[in-house]
């Protein structure tokens, strides 16, 4: 897969000019070859985010010593 | 004739490609139409999508004869198209990649695509001097094709058929 970017008219199926598409290696080299967009470069994957960091329990809030101070007072 | 006060019935050939259907299956093959006299084909495709639409895929056909004969794809790179009629009569030249492309899906929109073909686009070398739209999996919508053929090789009060070899 590879990404190229639509340079001058729009292409049926893929995209206006201006947008960049990730398409096949054939796709994009018929693209490149008939004036039609420039190869941005091979397509990487997306990073992958850590569903472990994602669902990890939010910490405790920190409370100072003097909010805990002024909550006993108030009891 | 002068082009300037004949009629387009004296200049062009007009021939139904495809009746008012879903562009799908058997009704989606469209008629062959022989270039023998003729320099350009001009292909009108118009869409009215329903609601859940699936595209209707678009490929050409160049053949040996208007009936059997041999069958093989006619390239092509680009078309015109206005994927909403009733707010535009705008045609936008878009490319088309793999010698196929697919109609808009959007729900209730009017679609007209315009394709050109030149008779020097064909393999005459090998014999191919028909033109035959084809179009496929369609479904929820109704389209139409109308081909016009212009560039007559001869001059006359109306043009040759173009549906016989």
């Amino acid at each position: 897969m590879r990404k190229v970017l639509l340079t001058s008219i729009p292409v049926a199926g893929y995209g206006t000019a201006g947008d960049t598409v990730t398409v096949s290696d054939e796709i994009a080299k018929e693209l490149v070859e008939r004036c039609l967009g420039e190869d941005q470069g091979e397509a990487t994957a997306e990073p992958k985010v850590a569903v472990e960091d994602a669902k990890a329990p939010m910490a405790a809030p920190v409370v100072s010593p003097a909010a805990k101070v002024r909550e006993q007072t108030k009891k | 004739m002068n082009p300037l006060t004949s009629l387009a019935v004296e200049r062009m050939k007009f021939v139904t490609g495809c009746a008012p259907a879903a562009l799908a299956s058997t009704a989606g093959d469209g008629d062959r139409v022989s270039m023998k006299n003729f320099g350009r084909l001009t292909i009108v495709v118009s869409i009215l999508n329903g609601s859940t639409v699936t595209g209707t895929a678009i490929t050409l056909i160049q053949a040996t004869a208007v009936s059997g004969g041999s069958t093989k794809a006619l390239p092509f790179s680009k078309m015109w198209a206005n994927i909403d009629t009733g707010a535009t009569d705008t045609l936008v030249e878009t490319a088309v990649v793999s010698d196929t492309f697919t109609t808009d899906t959007t729900n209730a929109k009017s679609l007209m695509y315009v394709i050109e073909v030149k008779a020097e686009d064909l393999d005459a070398d090998g014999g191919y001097d028909c033109v035959a739209f084809d179009g496929a999996l369609a479904a929820n919508s109704v389209g139409s094709v109308l081909y016009i053929l212009s560039a007559p090789r001869y001059t006359d009060d109306q043009p040759p058929a173009a549906i016989t070899n």
